[in-house]
């Protein structure tokens, strides 16, 4: 394992557990997740954020009538950052795998219904995939560099990678990366016609589809704060077919444990997808202890995948992170304060 | 490289028809655009979707080909290289098709299983592995209309410190109606046509494309005795955060990412001899190009030659970046500059010359390219002949 790490120097999210890192507990869930319908009376279960009557810094100007997700992914951003301010100089990252979708969904549907119909035009920019990312700058005055990736459930771990070639090569002082999610009934009739859902008649037979964000703040290594949570290493592969996913997987995660002498545990998320099964015998080839925290949050692909993260780092354990993307893509980072 | 634009579906036939100044614009047919105001686009009619695969990802895939071939790439040099794409849309026309097939009284599943497994962006991705066993990295920036422009930086960074070798770097944006819909209700569209940098300039028109260069490091393509077209030299990034549609008219941010891209390159900005212009055809795009162009050249402004192929080929959106770099490469290499079409009378805010009919520049060696999208995200690539 390469001894080049980036230090984690700040970290915020929203979760449905609630607007902040501390609200997104394993016992902070409670309850059953809400129906929502989506397209052909099928009701899907969610797990929302809840309501936030405290957002009044972005209930102006052009912060008036963004998306959620432009909200989870401001206020992730601004607890992780706290009242330390972004380097000018610094990169931003924001990735998303649906993106503004409820907006697209809306611009969209006059067209959809009818041949004479015209768009509300409002709509439009919030449609773009860099809107998140526009609006965050813009909250922060960042005159920097930005980016918006997009991917699929391991687009956060590609952010990572992003983020830790840049500052590695000294292109940038520190990354903010900020991956997030907002439920949409398009984004969720379109899994449906590959993966399994929990619906409101049959609960337990599926995916149950969550929203939020998480942000990470990340610098390059220094000893002298030798308590901070550190990311080792990331990486995310593409396979061909299935039995190349699981070897790539395995390469990666002995790519990241080799030369580390500490116990090992693994986050994995195995969350209702169609490579579950493959990524849990993967894991446990590479610890005893293997775990999904916040399953029950849901799954909001990349945005779960950080969160897991996020844990991992307020844990002070060393940990193995997997992820696998509906698009044959495997995801792996160690995490810990030493090795 | 590897191109394909509406005047053109390979670099030689694009460069033939930019030379040529051929417009590309024709009635849009991929869907009905009789509701809106503008009906015409760069639609390239030759672009049709192989059956379980979206537009975008055919045309992707073809421009990839084509850009192997000119590079004389191996099978292995190019499986393990890394992939920086640039894209908006994606496979938003058969999202669409998706949507529609929710909307129907009697919708069919068959269909939108398809439909909805084809648009997501990753899956172009994987058409490319599957198709072309492209099994390295991959980065899909989406920073609307800087996408490709960032997709080539960040290769070039990476290939530049040494990270990477090679990497193949570029963007693809095929025609959807939700973005022709949305620049339409946004009233960005001109009815009559795209007139870059003129004083009676009244918006723009869309296009389709693809652009993919394969980059390489010096020692490295010179070690394999290939034919180097032009060198990558500085990149630079930032993020305008005046208005989320609109730069901030006084240009500063965007003539930041002009200067990064100078400074890395270590070129002075009397060293540079062409911009190839982000020059949308729009009222304050331009106007914003024009000062930011002021900012950084200041009296020198007057002896560069600014020209945009979008009066050619329309906004390529996420293509628009790669596909504008590839034909400044062009440029450099070649000693030409592309004309910018149907200009009628110079916008006096313009300091420099507009190029209005395909030049020889004998002496040109470097030349730099823009990219100013939605969302504030400025990009500007600087390439110089190759030595």
């Amino acid at each position: 394992m390469s001894a080049k790490a980036l230090r984690v120097t700040g970290m915020g999210a929203v979760s449905p557990c609630g607007w902040g890192s501390a609200m997104l507990r394993g016992d902070a869930i409670h309850g059953a997740p809400e129906a929502m319908e989506i397209y052909g009376g099928t009701r899907a279960l969610v797990r929302r954020v809840p309501g936030n009557d405290a957002l009044k810094h972005l209930d102006q100007g052009r912060f008036r009538k963004v998306a959620g997700i432009t909200k989870f992914a401001i206020e992730a951003a601004r607890e992780c950052l706290g009242d330390k301010a972004l380097s000018p100089e610094a990169t931003v990252i924001v990735a998303v795998s649906a993106g503004s979708i409820t907006y697209s969904e809306q611009f969209f549907a006059p067209m959809a219904r009818n041949k004479t119909e015209l768009p509300f035009p409002q709509f439009f920019p919030e449609t773009v995939f860099n809107a998140a990312c526009s609006h965050l700058c813009a909250f922060l005055g960042h005159p920097g560099p930005s980016y918006a990736l997009v991917g699929d459930a391991t687009v956060g771990f590609e952010a990572l990678a992003l983020a830790r070639d840049l500052i590695l090569n000294c292109r940038t002082p520190e990354c903010l990366v900020v991956v997030a999610e907002e439920i949409s009934a398009l984004q969720i009739a379109g899994v449906s016609r590959h993966v399994r859902i929990a619906t409101a008649d049959a609960p337990h037979n599926g995916m149950v589809f969550a929203e939020g964000s998480c942000a990470l703040r990340l610098a390059p290594d220094d000893p002298r704060d030798a308590g901070c949570s550190r990311i080792w290493g990331c990486s995310v592969e593409p396979a061909r077919d299935i039995p190349a996913l699981g070897q790539n997987l395995k390469r990666q995660l002995s790519a990241l444990r080799s030369g580390v002498s500490v116990p090992l545990e693994l986050y994995g998320g195995w969350m209702g997808g169609p490579f579950d099964r493959l990524e849990r015998a993967v894991a446990s080839h590479f610890s005893p202890k293997t775990s999904t925290p916040f399953s029950e949050a849901g799954e909001a692909f990349p945005v779960s995948a950080l969160w897991r993260m996020m844990e991992a780092c307020r844990s002070r354990s060393t940990v193995l992170l997997t992820t696998m993307g509906l698009h044959r893509r495997s995801a792996a980072a160690l995490v810990g304060v030493s090795l | 490289m590897g191109l394909m634009t509406p005047v053109g579906a390979t670099v030689p036939e694009t460069r033939s028809g930019i030379q040529k100044a051929v417009d590309g614009f024709s009635p849009i047919t991929l869907f009905n655009a009789s509701r809106y105001r503008c009906k015409k686009g760069g639609q390239i009619a030759e672009l049709v979707a192989e059956p379980g695969r979206s537009r975008a990802s055919c045309m992707i895939e073809k421009v990839v080909r084509e850009a192997f071939q000119q590079a004389g790439w191996s099978e292995e040099m190019s499986a393990a290289a890394p992939v920086c794409l640039g894209t908006t849309n994606g496979g938003m026309f058969e999202g669409e098709q998706f949507f529609r097939e929710l909307h129907a009284e009697c919708p069919r599943e068959d269909f939108s299983r398809l439909s909805s497994g084809i648009y997501p962006i990753s899956r172009q991705l994987q058409d490319l592995e599957w198709n072309l066993n492209l099994m390295g990295r991959k980065i899909i920036f989406s920073n609307a209309c800087a996408s490709g422009a960032n997709s080539i930086g960040h290769a070039f960074h990476m290939i530049h410190d040494g990270v990477w070798d090679r990497a193949i770097a570029g963007g693809y944006d095929a025609l959807c109606e939700l973005s022709f819909a949305g620049f339409d209700s946004l009233r960005s569209f001109t009815t009559t046509q795209c007139r870059p940098f003129s004083k009676n300039r009244n918006g723009l028109l869309l296009g389709e494309g693809a652009g993919v260069m394969c980059l390489e490091s010096e020692s490295s393509a010179r070690k394999r005795g290939a034919t180097l077209i032009a060198e990558v030299l500085g990149y630079g990034a930032t993020t305008d955060t005046y208005h989320h549609t609109q730069h901030n008219p006084n240009g500063k941010i965007a003539a930041r990412s002009m200067s990064l891209a100078m400074d890395e390159g270590r070129i002075a900005a009397s060293d540079i001899g062409y911009i190839n212009a982000h020059g949308t055809g729009t009222l304050i795009n331009d106007s914003m190009e024009a000062t930011a162009v002021e900012v950084v050249f200041g009296a020198d402004a007057a002896s560069v030659r600014v020209s945009s192929n979008k009066a050619a080929i329309g906004h390529l959106l996420g293509a628009a970046g790669s596909v504008e770099a590839i034909l400044t490469a062009l440029s450099v290499s070649e000693k030409w500059i592309s004309p910018t079409l149907h200009v009628d009378e110079v916008d006096p805010i313009c300091k420099f010359r507009l190029v209005q009919a395909t030049e020889e520049a004998p002496h040109l060696r470097y030349a730099l390219t823009n990219s100013f999208g939605f969302g504030g995200a400025c990009a500007s690539l600087l390439l110089g002949a190759v030595p």
